[in-house]
């Protein structure tokens, strides 16, 4: 279980670990590079971590065994990124996919 | 004052700071968001909780260590799950690295603690004010004075989120801001075909393994996303690379 003494522990660790991320070519490697893959893969950390982070806080009213009706979350998030997909602005897609959300709920999904 | 622009300190400063104002203003309502996670998380204290928006000083990953630790993940975990978030970073230090070689020590190590998303976008060789005909000693002034108001409003923010999250109804799911904001950064970390790919492999894997323990889920729909992403990039830039050559196309260095 996470104690007090595992969430600071996590906090400092991963604060290190970011740390060596960010000074690893600036201070240590000089002006070596990563291998060509290794560069290659590393490009697509970001779709795959957040999609990974996305989907199950989506996703997790459907089912897969019994059909659901798309739910506020769902389809919020779908009008939101299609409309993220448009206008590639982070603010713009927080304050129209909440309100969106709102009123989702509001008439009952 | 009458200097020109490379060797006025102040020149380079005002320019770091009003470059990075548009992005530091959107990065405080997000900083709350994060307050307000940690507000609300049953495990992560306030204290702690704030100490991560200086300690980690990355959003995406500070998000995903208090889901991860909400779910009731251990050190490792959590700290895989930062080390793969933040992993991008590596790139930015790659990337940023040639331009500040002959930068005074002191610089390497206080310049890697800014280097976030924002000031790698601000400082790159593509970036209009990081150019190389800019002088280092611009170049030094310009990173720093672009890191300082993102650092500020981020400590700021994420605190005002710790102290106002109780007067924020429970009812509003104002947290649905959260999943939102991934999704926003999604979209425009997705630029080709592969990276369609990894996000699909990643986000599928995490939905079916949305149950196993320590956000082994995340973690290997990431994993996995990344190393076929990584294959698929690298056989389709083979095959350009053929049909470029058949065509007579010169070679690119890489």
């Amino acid at each position: 279980m996470s104690s007090p003494t595992t969430v600071w522990l996590a906090f400092l660790l991963g604060g290190l670990v970011t740390y060596a991320q960010r000074a690893s070519f600036l201070l240590i490697l000089g002006d070596r590079s990563l291998p060509a893959p290794v560069q290659r893969a590393l490009r697509y950390v970001a779709p795959a971590a957040f999609a990974a982070i996305v989907a199950p806080r989506i996703f997790d009213s459907v089912s897969v065994s019994e059909f659901t009706a798309p739910d506020a979350r769902l389809l919020a998030a779908v009008i939101g990124g299609v409309l993220m997909w448009k206008v590639r602005n982070l603010p713009v897609l927080l304050v129209v996919g909440m309100v969106v959300f709102w009123l989702l709920r509001w008439v009952g999904l | 004052m009458n200097a020109t622009p490379d060797q006025s300190s102040l020149g380079a400063v005002k320019r770091g700071l009003g470059a990075a104002a548009p992005l530091a203003i959107p990065a405080l309502p997000i900083g709350v968001l994060l307050g307000v996670a940690i507000r609300d998380s049953d495990v992560v204290g306030n204290w702690a909780g704030w100490a991560s928006s200086w300690l980690v000083f990355a959003g995406a990953a500070q998000f995903a260590a208090v889901e991860l630790l909400d779910q009731g993940a251990g050190v490792a975990a959590v700290v895989a799950a930062i080390f793969m978030i933040n992993a991008r970073h590596l790139m930015y230090s790659a990337a940023i690295g040639g331009r500040f070689q002959e930068a005074p020590t002191w610089f390497k190590w206080i310049g890697s603690y800014f280097l976030i998303d924002q000031v790698f976008a601000l400082n790159n060789e593509y970036a209009a004010d990081g150019s190389s005909e800019r002088s280092l000693a611009y170049r030094m002034r310009f990173y720093l004075a672009s890191a300082a108001p993102m650092a500020s409003v981020w400590y700021v923010g994420v605190g005002a989120g710790i102290l106002l999250g109780q007067f924020i109804p429970a009812a509003w799911e104002i947290e649905f801001a959260i999943p939102l904001m991934f999704l926003g950064l999604l979209v425009l970390s997705t630029f080709n075909l592969p990276g369609v790919v990894a996000a699909i492999i990643g986000g599928t894997v995490a939905v079916v393994g949305r149950g196993w323990p320590s956000g082994s889920g995340l973690l290997l729909g990431a994993v996995l996303g990344v190393v076929v992403a990584g294959v698929l990039d690298g056989f389709l830039e083979e095959s350009t690379a053929d049909a470029e050559s058949t065509v007579g196309g010169f070679e690119e260095e890489s």
